[in-house]
């Protein structure tokens, strides 16, 4: 091979690297674990109250990400576990320079949780994390929203009035700063794959 | 080398045993490590207990009942999803296949308890009570942490051995009837 070749074959391979490496800094929403709306609906009409017994609005989601979680105290397993990764992801935000992100708990459950008892346990998990409940019916207007589906069961059909279970999914909804639903996860959500979807929805929302 | 096994080695090696692997009854064990309580948010009432069961005997082995020293009301449950949600269910047994396991684990089927008296600190411990339908039963303390300390424990319902081979030679019961079909006996 001379030396005329030689450089060829470098300067293909130069181009090839540029060329892949271009490919790859661009956001590439095909590899989320997560999905993403690719038309993302804006929040309307919210009417909840915070863990502070504040009103909470769909003005209060704009120019910030947040993470949202709807489901219940009284939950021994799903609500403590996606809490935990959530807790988790924020750490591994933390160590970074990068955007950052709220977590939002709505509870689907506001006979047995309080704005009050709601703040002591979001902060269990999270300083940061925002606690937050309403009327059954502005629930369920929010739940709809945000594609969470669940079922309170009614007076007469809890074998125990204080020990009721609640039947809910279990997906983690990201709101983007325009306060759109701009994502949905799914269980497991663990927290790097959450970390790392973040970052691409965020690279690819600041390029849109 | 056998010098090196002192008194005091026993002692700590016994201690060892007790703390991580409980009495096992004829043909089952809890993996090791395995077990734990998920510690409790302020004004939580509920958690959930986690293990994994090893059945090296050649029978299916159910456990059929469950009681801890921190509620009265404990339940085995099952996850099952109902229309896109998630729905807790009473089981009235888990079954540990022959030479197989079965693994309670986050978003599997778990040990539920309800009515706790107190929160549950993570660094505590909580003593259990597992009734099979041979009529054995094991008592084991479990420790109480706020995250899962099973490595690789994602929540998902493949039941592969966390840590492979590395669980613990079970301790035999030896006073009473041992299972005729257990190979280990
Ligand atoms: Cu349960």
């Amino acid at each position: 091979m001379n030396k005329f070749a030689i450089a060829l074959v470098a300067i293909a391979a130069l181009g090839a690297g540029l060329f892949f490496g271009n490919r790859q800094s661009a956001p590439d929403l095909s590899e989320l674990s997560g999905f993403s709306f690719p038309e993302p609906e804006a929040l309307a009409d919210v009417g909840l109250v915070d863990h502070n017994n504040e009103p909470l609005s769909e003005t209060d989601f704009l120019d910030q990400w947040t993470f949202i979680y709807v489901g219940y105290t009284f939950c021994p397993d799903y609500c403590p576990m996606t809490l935990t990764n959530l807790n988790q992801m924020h750490t591994l935000l933390s160590e970074e320079d990068g955007p950052k992100a709220t977590t939002l708990l709505v509870s689907v459950d506001p006979e047995r949780d309080t704005p009050e008892h709601l703040k002591n346990y979001v902060k269990y998990f999270n300083e940061s994390f925002i606690g937050a409940t309403g009327t059954p019916e502005e629930i369920r207007k929010f739940a709809d929203q945000v594609s969470a589906v669940y079922s309170v069961p009614e007076p007469e059909n809890r074998d125990d009035p204080k020990n009721y279970l609640v039947d809910h999914s279990s997906s983690v909804i990201l709101i983007n700063p325009e306060a759109e639903v701009q994502a949905i996860f799914t269980p497991p959500q663990t927290a790097e794959a959450l970390a790392k979807d973040f970052h691409l929805l965020v690279a690819h929302h600041e390029s849109r | 080398m056998n010098k090196l096994i002192t008194p005091a080695l026993i002692t700590a090696i016994s201690l060892l045993l007790l703390s991580t692997v409980s009495t096992a009854t004829d043909g089952i064990m809890v993996a090791e490590d395995s077990a734990w309580v998920r510690a409790t948010p302020p004004g939580s009432k509920t958690t959930a207990i986690y293990l994994t069961l090893m059945n090296n005997s050649n029978t299916d082995i159910d456990l059929t009942k469950v009681s801890v020293d921190v509620s009265d009301r404990v339940e085995l449950h099952t996850h099952t999803n109902h229309d896109g949600m998630m729905k807790m269910q009473e089981i009235s047994s888990i079954t540990v296949p022959a030479d197989g396991q079965a693994s309670l684990k986050p978003h599997g089927d778990h040990i539920m308890v309800f009515n706790l008296q107190e929160p549950l600190k993570a660094g505590k411990e909580v003593s259990l009570e597992l009734t099979f339908n041979d009529g054995n039963t094991m008592t084991l303390a479990i420790p109480v942490h706020k995250e899962s300390p099973v490595s690789g424990d994602k929540p998902t319902n493949h039941d592969g051995m966390q840590h492979h081979g590395e669980h613990m030679d079970m301790k035999k019961n030896e006073s009473d009837d041992l299972h005729q079909h257990d190979p280990a006996s």
